[in-house]
């Protein structure tokens, strides 16, 4: 009797032992990255290219999921709900954790309660384009033609409540202009609004606006990000444009399940550093102006926190409603 | 001249050993996938697409258009055969080809279907060919004011469909607009009638209101034939090809749903789904003599099959070089280059022009594949509607249910099929047709969104809608149409009252 | 009175009814003017319409003789429902290959002449059917049995 109850002892402390011997045996069965979009674009793309990879260097099998729907929620709620085991990881971007929270009252999920962010994986900076029939040129232009005749002067970007909205909201508050908001049902129609002259100028993110700046139809005016792009050195910053104080970009992140070990997400992000490294994710990214990340998870999280609060303050200021 | 040689890179790129085999596997399994009752384009392509990831970007083009003309005639013979269109497209082919399947003209009405299909699609695909260019910059050209009169002009359109009363009719299409309500406002970000549900706030999902209205509703109103269940179709198989009388009254239909479909496929956004409409109305109106449309005539289903392949290949000019999908399947392909790393844009013409013709000649060896291997199963799927009802009946409703789950990946879904199974069968027990309402949810929500972008951009000025030429013109049209709906039916009017 | 056109006068009630509900529903948004419509706007114009629409094919009903209403079948009716309801609760919980079979046996209740043998068979064969083809062959991710991920 007291032998087999010791064995069952022995069982229970291996099978709740988290430790080392997971992390080691991690990965033994096929791991599936959720992403809350339908399958392109850049956050699916980040977890394609990943997931190729890290099926490369494991020989483990990486299924990619796409749930997508109900502006993130669904897939996101998918994650949260799994087994935290490592096994189902979740490539998420700007939109979920950062812009969701401030525009919208209940979302059903919190960073801090129901996840473990572990890496950055790409970050693309936001443009500001206008068509290049118009006769604005630069940044400057576009804000003194705002604040000369308020409310008319017409920027696309991919909806109501997007990250590329929130930044043309931001952009206004610092400079005192207001331009007149026209958004579109996703990237796409709203950059070819702005290619085709039914808009003069657009917020776009940098890869869905490149098709259209290379055949020359639009012009970028000023990139996001604090530091000039590497795609074209001569496009202005914000900042060097008249816009104190706003920086922004859209980056992709993976993610795991709160309660899944310690060991399993050093492992993990020992890998995507990695990864993050070689010349060819680099390259994939960089079509769109996007830069590898690679940050610890305490800084990215810290990262997500910080800008979160900033555009909430975004929101608040600029009267945003996703009501 | 630029196109014999544009054309011969295409064909060179198109006519490898490799190309072809994968464009033949791709019409091979969009028809085995498509043709299963309640998996539609959508879900046919969303399932293969993962096929072609490890594919080079040009043969993984290459392959998912075979995928996606596969199943999209696999989506016309289930409409068809058992009136479950697969996309918004087909369902005009429901109207007369399921008809002609109950009176046992099945063959026929698939074999229309499949030549009708080539003949648009090798007309469509040489338009492609020598206007793609300049087409690209019409598309640019389109207003918002301009795409909102069409939009009208479709939906007056969508009252000629019915057969039956007009009121219910128009009631039907209205239905259809407020169903198209659901989701999240373009103009203002509010979730409008989501009743907190996030499933709901990308609206409702067509294919489980398409399969809910049509296919599980049918099934129910089958089923409850006691007894007659054997005899959902007539037993007698007839002719397996459509006669020579056949194509010959098809001959007009077919070149006026080729031509309606080339232009408007060519509209970002709507216009390939406007073709296989706006034919089937054309029909109506001008095909002599009319009185079979709505129970079995042939050209009620080459007509908007000729439209629809048609515009499924012009829609491919926007798609290419716009990055803007015509309808959710060719969002999934825009999302397949994408993740090919190649971003649709106008520079897709001039920096990858291998992958643009290449494609271009392989959508017309895809529809010479898909006729060869349509033509000669057609037999096969007549004969599987002579197996009893009660094994058919379980099967579909299990496809359906798929079909309606792996496009989301999302079980919440299926409890729409549910609420819209109900909604269909009490529609059909009040005689009232749906055809007129999925017009009205697939072009509401953008008719909408035009208008009122329209008046935001114009700062609120109306007389934009009538001060550009093009969108004056479509509404002019929609008045005619409605007059023409109008006068007869005054006219009738008064002659009864005459007679009392 | 008579209803003189039940077809009608039902299907008139269902479309007022359905107007009714949203112009209620519309009523929580902003309005908005026609020049700046907002998220109201068009709800309450087709509210408006269907609710007129419904008016327009209840008030002759009661007049003029037209179609008598068609029968309910309630069997059929609420076990295809339920069958499809049953594959998608089944399908989060005990696994795709129970959700077929589920589906199949609920639905074949729809048919007076049942057959148990027959359905059990088609049970099986089309729960193998699709596991061999969406999930053997083409690798769709679906949970094929209780307790899967």
């Amino acid at each position: 009797m007291r032998w087999t109850a010791s064995i069952f002892a022995a069982l229970l402390a291996l099978a709740s032992a988290p430790s080392q011997a997971q992390a080691q045996e991690y990965p033994a069965k096929p791991i599936r990255i959720i992403v809350p979009f339908a399958p392109g674009g850049i956050v699916d793309t980040a977890a394609r290219v990943v997931g190729q990879k890290l099926h490369e260097r494991w020989g483990q099998q990486v299924v990619i999921e796409n749930r997508p729907g109900g502006n993130g929620f669904i897939g996101v709620m998918a994650t949260a709900k799994s087994p935290a085991d490592g096994y189902t990881l979740m490539m998420a971007h700007t939109g979920e954790f950062s812009v969701n929270p401030a525009i919208f009252k209940d979302v059903p999920y919190e960073l801090e309660r129901d996840f473990i962010p572990i890496t950055l994986i790409n970050d693309a900076p936001m443009v500001f384009v206008v068509n290049s029939g118009v006769p604005y040129k630069s940044m400057q232009d576009l804000i003194a033609a705002a604040k000369a005749k308020p409310g008319t002067v017409a920027v696309s970007t991919p909806g109501t409540g997007s990250i590329q909205h929130l930044l043309l909201e931001w952009a206004g508050l610092a400079t005192g202009a207001k331009f007149l908001h026209v958004p579109y049902k996703g990237g796409a129609p709203a950059i070819t609004a702005t290619a085709g002259g039914e808009v003069p100028a657009g917020s776009a993110a940098m890869g869905s606006a490149m098709p259209h700046i290379t055949s020359g139809r639009v012009t970028v005016v000023a990139v996001t990000t604090g530091k000039r792009s590497a795609v074209n050195m001569s496009w202005p910053t914000l900042q060097e444009s008249g816009v104190p104080g706003v920086e922004s970009s859209i980056w992709a992140g993976l993610f795991a399940p709160k309660g899944v070990p310690q060991p399993i997400i050093d492992k993990l992000y020992g890998e995507l550093t990695k990864i993050l490294e070689m010349p060819d994710v680099k390259e994939r990214f960089a079509a769109g102006g996007g830069v590898p990340g690679g940050m610890p998870p305490a800084a990215f999280k810290a990262h997500i926190v910080k800008e979160a609060a900033g555009l909430k303050e975004v929101v608040i200021k600029a009267n945003v409603k996703a009501e | 001249m630029d196109i014999i040689a544009n054309l011969a890179l295409g064909f060179g790129v198109a006519v490898t050993v490799t190309n072809l085999l994968y464009c033949f596997l791709g019409v091979f399994l969009g028809t085995l996938i498509g043709v299963l009752p309640g998996i539609g384009p959508v879900a046919t392509v969303a399932m293969l697409l993962p096929l072609t990831f490890s594919l080079d970007p040009a043969t993984a083009m290459i392959m998912l258009a075979g995928i996606y003309y596969g199943a999209q005639y696999g989506g016309s013979t289930t409409a068809i055969l058992v009136n479950i269109p697969g996309e918004s497209s087909s369902v005009v082919t429901t109207l007369d080809g399921y008809q002609m399947a109950r009176q046992g003209r099945a063959g026929p009405a698939l074999g229309i279907a499949a030549i009708g299909s080539f003949i648009a699609g090798s007309f469509a695909t040489l338009v492609v060919a020598l206007f793609s260019p300049p087409l690209a910059e019409i598309a640019l050209k389109f207003q918002p004011a301009d795409y909102f009169s069409l939009m009208v002009f479709g939906l007056v359109g969508a009252v000629v469909l019915a057969r039956g009363s007009l009121r219910k009719a128009i009631g039907m299409v209205v239905l259809g607009l407020i169903l198209g309500l659901v989701g999240t406002d373009v103009n203002s970000g509010v979730m409008r009638f989501t009743f907190g549900i996030p499933a709901l706030a990308e609206g409702i999902s067509f294919v489980a209101l398409a399969m809910g209205l049509f296919g599980v509703a049918e099934v129910i109103a089958n089923l409850e034939q006691r007894g007659k269940n054997r005899e959902v179709f007539t037993s007698r198989l007839g002719s397996v090809l459509p006669s020579r009388g056949d194509l010959k009254r098809s001959a007009w239909s077919i070149a006026r749903g080729t031509g309606l479909g080339s232009v408007l496929g060519i509209l970002p956004g709507g216009g390939a789904l406007l073709a296989s409409f706006a034919a089937y109305t054309i029909e109506k109106k001008v095909a002599k003599p009319p009185r079979d449309f709505g129970n079995g005539d042939i050209r009620g289903v080459a007509a908007p099959e000729a439209a629809n392949n048609a515009g499924a290949q012009t829609s491919f000019i926007p798609m290419l070089t716009l990055g803007v999908p015509s309808n959710p399947t060719m969002a999934l392909m825009i999302g397949a280059l994408m993740i090919q790393g190649i971003q649709p844009g106008p520079q897709v013409l001039t920096q990858r022009p291998e992958l643009f013709w290449g494609i271009v000649a392989s959508m017309w060896i895809g529809n010479l594949f898909l006729l060869a291997l349509n033509l000669p199963l057609i037999g096969l799927w007549v004969r599987l509607l002579a197996a009893p009802y009660r094994l058919l009946f379980p099967a579909i409703l299990v496809f359906c249910c798929i079909g309606v789950f792996t496009i989301n990946n999302n079980a919440s879904d299926l409890f729409q099929l549910v609420v819209f199974s109900a909604l269909g069968y009490l529609l059909i027990k009040l005689g009232c047709e749906p055809a007129p309402l999925i017009l009205g949810l697939v072009l509401g929500p953008m008719m909408e969104e035009y208008l009122r972008r329209a008046l935001l951009i114009s700062l609120g000025d109306p007389t934009v809608l009538v001060t550009s030429p093009l969108s004056l013109a479509f509404l002019l049209a929609a008045a005619a149409l409605l007059a023409s709906i109008a006068v007869p039916l005054i006219r009738s009017k008064r002659e009864e009252a005459l007679k009392e | 009175m008579r209803i003189k056109s039940p077809s009608d006068f039902w299907c008139g009630l269902l479309f007022a009814a359905i107007g009714i509900a949203v112009l209620a529903v519309a009523g929580q948004y902003r309005l908005g003017t026609a020049a700046r419509m907002g998220p109201a706007y068009f709800p309450t114009l087709l509210g408006g319409l269907l609710l007129f629409l419904g008016f327009t094919l209840t008030v002759p009903a009661l007049f003029k003789d037209g179609e008598p209403l068609q029968k309910l079948h309630w069997r059929p009716l609420l076990m295809v429902l339920l069958s499809v309801a049953v594959f998608g609760l089944a399908l989060a919980y005990l696994g795709f290959a129970v959700a077929v079979a589920a589906l199949v046996v609920v639905a074949s209740l729809a048919n007076p002449d049942l057959r148990p043998l027959e359905t059990a068979g088609l049970a099986v064969f089309l729960a193998v059917f699709s596991i061999g083809l969406f999930v053997g062959l083409l690798g769709v991710p679906l949970p094929l049995w209780p307790g899967g991920s």
